[in-house]
């Protein structure tokens, strides 16, 4: 998918930890995980700004299109 | 997850693990079966002697199928092919129905119950239902082979019936698992 997500840049910056900043937006650490994995299908308006309150940043800071970059996940079966 | 579904997941995998040990001695059964029907058909073939005392296997190997009897020692190599061949496709396919049922149970001892694979495997069950339907139908053949007698069990296309409903329900749970597992991603 061309839409990179970038939390892992955002956590080292504010030297925050995963599972705190999961605590703090008020979802569970696997679909951050999800989220920092690139294998979401989709994010809500409501999760991302809660992300951008807790990291102080703006969407642009954690979204970004990078043309032809297609992460390729692979799925059961 | 909530503790009580947690819990509910811990029983689903218990069940499935000592029903998996169930169908596991199926299998084992059905190989079993195939052994002893080879067994059965292969030495029926020469007279066995006579002597006080010996059992008598030709008295003991008669054949009752749906009211129609026959002895194994009586029936022609023709035929005797014709059984043996019926006797391997049958159990082939209860081997082949445990064998997808077992790795079902696998699926949900491992607690994937709501999956793409998991709906994916009942589909394969449908299948094998199927099969087991038409290799009923099938038996009906064989006293009409070595007795020429034909009789209707009444039973009729019950097994591939219900086989060809739960494929139909398992392709509408498999697109159901997508929608669920593709929900699951939108964070």
């Amino acid at each position: 998918m061309p839409i990179v997500v970038n939390v892992d840049v955002m956590l080292a910056r504010r030297k925050m930890r995963l599972n705190t900043l999961a605590e703090l937006v008020g979802i569970t650490a696997q679909n951050l995980s999800v989220l920092k994995t690139g294998k979401a299908k989709a994010i809500r308006f409501s999760t991302l700004e809660r992300l951008c309150e807790v990291l102080e940043c703006e969407p642009g800071d954690l979204l970004a299109y990078e043309k032809g970059a297609d992460i390729v996940t692979v799925e059961n079966g | 997850m909530k503790p009580e579904n947690e819990a509910k997941l811990a029983k689903i995998k218990k069940i499935s693990g000592i029903l998996q040990w169930i169908c596991k001695a199926f299998l084992g059964f059905c190989v079993l079966g195939l052994l002893v029907s080879t067994w059965m058909l292969l030495i029926s073939r020469a007279p066995m002697p006579k002597c006080e005392g010996c059992i008598s296997y030709e008295r003991h190997l008669w054949f009752n199928y749906n009211g129609v009897q026959f002895s194994l020692y009586d029936i022609t190599d023709r035929d005797r092919v014709v059984v043996g061949i019926l006797f391997g496709l049958t159990l082939g396919v209860m081997f082949y129905s445990g064998y997808q049922l077992n790795r079902l149970l696998g699926n949900y001892s491992r607690g994937e119950v709501f999956t793409t694979m998991s709906a994916g495997q009942i589909r394969k069950c449908g299948v094998a239902c199927v099969l087991l339907g038409v290799m009923n139908l099938g038996w009906r053949l064989v006293p009409l082979i070595i007795t020429s007698t034909y009789k209707n069990p009444g039973e009729g296309l019950s097994l591939v019936v219900i086989g060809l409903v739960i494929v139909a329900i398992s392709w509408i749970m498999e697109m159901a698992a997508e929608m669920r597992e593709e929900q699951e991603l939108i964070v």
